[in-house]
């Protein structure tokens, strides 16, 4: 029977964001000053929130006390201003103020010792003044391991190895997922009257959380990580050379294309192949638009020759993200395409002793980089796979913009597309790569494979085969839109079931 | 040289805008300081970022062209370069170390972990640590005689060429606890100020007790047994985060305890912190202050202060930093460090600027005594780049400069002392190992001898051959 493993999960920077803003709404703060502890905490996945990736540290531990301390130094006033009782609070005062910041909180209802605790914590510090004992509480609820980690433990009998997830698990591990934010009132609602515990009270929920996937937050997240395009923005171009380029500008218009594209049909199709992008006037050039033919200064849909885009693999974002200040960077390029669409085993790193390229700044790239191909035998096996498809994308250069020339000379963008099942065969350039790459299964299939990755938080195993092939059918099945995707993963019985331990 | 004059001292003890908030700061630590502290091992390392032209670290005479391939100088009494001006008041007292070989990252824009002597092991643009760099190592020995075993602040700008002093890094990759642990970096002043200092807010400065410290002792008190309970439902991979947790907590409460006893943490190391830190240099200089501040303070014995200001082909405009350059104006670092903007000049400036701070910390090192010697006496304080000896480095030659005694343990002299080096060609490729090289590796295992800490080789043996310590410098 499907299952996953138990777990806890740390919140990411954007869901600690979430959590506080939904216990400040709960005491009427709109909003609160304080330096997120988990923000410039990267992570070495693909990802960015994978529930395996865990690290703190007692630096770690003094940010989160710092930003609970900042929160509840602003929570503290908004409370007592609600319960005149915690200018000198007993038991009974302090009750139903920590059962409503603990829900939100913890997200699912404080346990009796759990409430004790706190209420002793405030009662005997009191000497401290209120307002200080008081934000004790409120500082041990964010400091508290139940705040940082969301938790799936499953709850309940064990059937078949197995337990489903809590209701207050539940409505979590689908808040977070489908929104990078904690369970609203809706799902604690149902989650407090047993309303998640059929598979159809799941769908429901999915639905409403998930709406159309144009909209859905994490549903962006995932595009934004998969296809990496936002790194454009750690690559320097000097502006003096290219006053056109914006990064910023750039993930932005991507972002707008890439929405549209989230929202429909055919999703994997379209964003390999699809020659539209959205322009403003100032980066028509990155397109190879001429400025005086966009006159907009806010991104506007246009369409692109044909010839020369084809999906996101063409967009100037994609293209100079996976580049060097003055140079394409081929080999990059290359192992996305080998990791990301057809799932090749292909190390992230260079074996030692990589001799450099030679500096011939008449050379051609493909000329450069033929000495890991020829001249070095522990490079060849990795650069014989990676090569060929980074330099397919020779057609443009770092900036993103459409050539026909290197070095004065001819590009050649031409290679043999290999390991792809039925779409194998030469190309020529990165629309004809594109084309193939949408037409071959192992993309279709890599990319679901990568989907389960984003939205499980954790690595497919031998055991999700199943949850893998019916996300695949459930795609297709719907005419390729993501949301079916989405919604297959989050009503299977991986997400809902946790292996007892 | 002489000891600098405490009124001297607190007349130069700002530095830039970002100081003004400081130097109260440092002039009741410097009056608090004198007359009570005992004698201790310090170690600090200031780092920056592109790399430290190797054509203009030596004196005159192995400048340039003359820099090039050859076997081991020694020079007494060597002049500095332009670029170590802001040292001349050390000069007798410092050695300037070239050509140790060290290219286990790699190189590029940033040498990862090299920089202290643990390769990168895996994925990742600074890669995972291989193992613990050598300032943790050395923290765990005379890091063990203050609240704080060790400190890591530093000044950040990337993504977009923009700095955000709000957060907090570990994925810069210059220092590294363990295998896989990269080590925090503090980017923010103010976080800075208040783990260190307490929140500086209007008590600062009145030498008022720090109640902040128990009240968060109180708290995490309460997260401990949350974490405890919690470990109890889980297993294997889930429970060691568990124990993580647990772990991280006990060690801020060992932290938060010995900084309720520590004679800095009396409320008298405060003051209004105003600045908005609006230039990655600000920045940069402000942790700087602070770093020297907790190491006076005795918060602290080990502590590094880096500006990160080129990771992952990023560039930064340092236009306060960098003038005259041949660009005409502000000046991207990434800019300078090759092609058509290249500037030998401009970057030499940055590093010029960086010596002036700290030159500003050893001042302050030096100003005060514990015991019979100076602070700065019984210390030894690093400077050097975390790329090497260029923009795009090869990790073929790495400068760096010593300074303080080290407890009279380590060999400065004023001396320039160049280890045998590979030279370069024209398009900056190395002209051919040598087997005399030593590695940086060595420096470290020098320096272990200096603190009497053990270890004898730093990093992975292979590339370059880790030797032993370095008898020269002993």
């Amino acid at each position: 029977m499907e299952s996953s493993a138990p777990r806890v999960w740390r919140l990411s920077a954007l869901q600690y964001d979430n959590v506080v803003k939904s216990v400040l709404a709960h005491a009427g703060v709109a909003k609160a000053i304080y330096t997120n502890p988990i923000a410039g905490l990267t992570t070495r996945e693909r990802f960015s929130n994978m529930a395996g990736d865990f690290q703190l540290s007692a630096e770690g531990v003094d940010r989160l006390g710092a930003a609970a301390k900042d929160v509840a130094r602003q929570l503290v006033p908004a409370l007592q201003a609600k319960a005149a009782c915690l200018g000198n609070p007993d038991a009974a005062c302090l009750k139903p103020v920590l059962e409503g910041i603990g829900l939100r909180a913890f997200r699912r209802p404080l346990a009796a010792e759990e409430l004790t605790r706190l209420t002793q914590l405030v009662t005997g510090n009191l000497a401290l003044g209120a307002p200080t004992a008081v934000g004790l509480a409120i500082r041990a609820l964010l400091v508290s391991p139940h705040f940082l980690l969301r938790q799936e433990l499953g709850a309940g009998p064990v059937e078949n190895g197995r337990r489903r997830l809590s209701s207050y698990e539940l409505a979590s591990a689908l808040a977070f997922t489908l929104t990078d934010a904690p369970p609203d009132d809706t799902l604690l609602m149902l989650a407090a009257s047993n309303g998640l515990a059929t598979s159809a009270d799941v769908a429901a929920q999915v639905g409403r959380l998930l709406k159309g996937a144009g909209e859905s937050p994490t549903a962006a997240r995932f595009a934004r990580e998969y296809f990496r395009y936002p790194q454009t923005e750690r690559i320097f171009k000097d502006p003096k050379d290219y006053p056109f380029h914006s990064p910023n500008n750039l993930i932005q218009e991507t972002d707008l294309w890439m929405k549209e594209l989230l929202g429909g049909k055919d999703f994997l199709r379209n964003v390999l192949t699809a020659n539209t992008a959205y322009v403003r006037k100032s980066g028509a050039p990155s397109y190879n638009l001429e400025p005086a033919t966009v006159t907009s200064t806010t991104p506007t849909k246009v369409t692109l020759p044909a010839v020369q885009r084809a999906g996101i693999l063409t967009q100037p974002s994609f293209l100079s993200a996976f580049s060097e200040s003055e140079s394409n960077d081929v080999i990059n390029r290359g192992r996305f395409i080998g990791q990301s669409l057809l799932c090749l085993a292909l190390p992230d790193t260079a074996p030692e002793n990589v001799p450099p390229l030679r500096e011939d700044p008449k050379a051609t790239m493909r000329e450069l980089l033929a000495v890991h191909r020829t001249s070095v035998p522990s490079c060849k096996a990795c650069h014989d796979l990676m090569d060929p498809l980074g330099l397919g994308l020779e057609a443009f250069d770092h900036v993103g913009r459409f050539r026909t020339t290197e070095q004065g000379r001819p590009v050649d963008a031409t290679g043999i597309l290999m390991a792809t099942g039925n779409a194998d065969g030469p190309f020529d350039g990165a629309v004809q790569l594109a084309q193939r790459l949408a037409g071959s299964p192992t993309v279709e299939g890599c990319f679901v494979r990568h989907g389960f990755r984003f939205w499980f938080g954790r690595d497919e195993v031998r055991g999700d085969a199943c949850v893998l092939a019916k996300g695949l059918a459930a795609s297709r099945a719907a005419g390729g839109e993501l949301t079916a995707l989405i919604a297959a993963f989050v009503t299977s019985d991986a997400f809902l079931y946790r292996s007892s331990l | 040289m002489n000891r600098i004059h405490r009124r001297s001292l607190l007349a130069r003890a700002g530095v830039g805008a970002a100081a003004a908030w400081l130097s109260p700061l440092t002039r009741t630590l410097v009056a608090e300081a004198q007359g009570n502290l005992t004698k201790r091992q310090r170690f600090v390392m200031l780092t920056f970022s592109n790399g430290n032209d190797w054509d203009t670290v030596g004196p005159a005479a192995y400048a340039g062209s003359k820099a090039a391939f050859g076997g081991q100088v020694i020079v007494e009494n060597a002049d500095l370069p332009a670029k170590y001006a802001a040292l001349a008041p050390w000069k007798g007292r410092l050695v300037n170390v070239d050509g140790l070989v060290n290219q286990q990252g790699g190189g590029g824009h940033l040498c990862g972990y090299d920089i202290a002597c643990v390769q990168k092991a895996s994925k990742g643009d600074p890669g995972s640590p291989g193992g613990q760099t050598f300032d943790e190592h050395v923290a765990g020995v005379i890091g063990k005689g203050a609240p704080l075993p060790i400190i890591h602040l530093g000044a950040r700008t990337w993504r977009g060429g923009l700095t955000n002093p709000d957060v907090s890094v570990s994925d810069v990759g210059i220092f590294a606890r363990g295998r896989g642990q990269a080590s925090e970096i503090t980017t923010s002043p103010k976080e800075a100020y208040r783990a260190l200092f307490g929140d500086p807010g209007a008590k600062a400065g009145t030498g008022a007790p720090r109640t902040d410290l128990l009240e968060s002792r109180k708290v995490l008190d309460y997260a401990s047994e949350d974490v405890k309970r919690l470990r109890a439902q889980l297993a294997g991979a889930e429970r060691a985060k568990l124990e993580q947790y647990l772990g991280a907590v006990e060690d801020m409460q060992k932290r938060l305890f010995a900084l309720e006893t520590s004679p800095g943490a009396t409320g008298k190391c405060g003051a209004p912190l105003t600045d908005s830190f609006a230039s990655p240099e600000a920045v940069f200089a402000a942790q700087v202050e602070i770093a020297t501040a907790a190491l006076v303070c005795g918060l602290t014995n080990v502590a590094t202060v880096s500006f990160m200001g080129l990771g992952f082909g990023m560039g930064t405009v340092v236009p306060q930093v960098v003038n005259g350059s041949k660009a005409g104006g502000p000046v991207s670092l990434h800019g300078v460090g090759h092609g058509a903007l290249y500037d030998l000049r401009a970057n030499d400036q940055f590093t010029a600027h960086h010596a002036k701070l700290f030159a500003g910390m050893l001042g302050k090192l030096d100003g005060i005594k514990e015991g019979d010697q100076t602070i700065l006496e019984s210390a030894v304080a690093m400077f050097t780049s975390d790329n090497a000896e260029q923009h795009h480095a090869r990790g073929w030659r790495w400068p760096l400069v010593l300074v303080g005694e080290g407890g009279g343990k380590l060999k400065t002299g004023g001396r320039y002392v160049r280890y045998p080096t590979r030279g370069k060609t024209a398009q900056s490729v190395p002209t051919g190992a040598r087997s005399d090289q030593r590695a940086l590796g060595d420096l470290f295992s020098t320096l272990a001898v200096v603190f009497d800490t053990p270890g004898t080789s730093w990093g992975k043996d292979g590339l370059e051959a880790t030797r032993g310590p370095l008898t020269e410098l002993l």
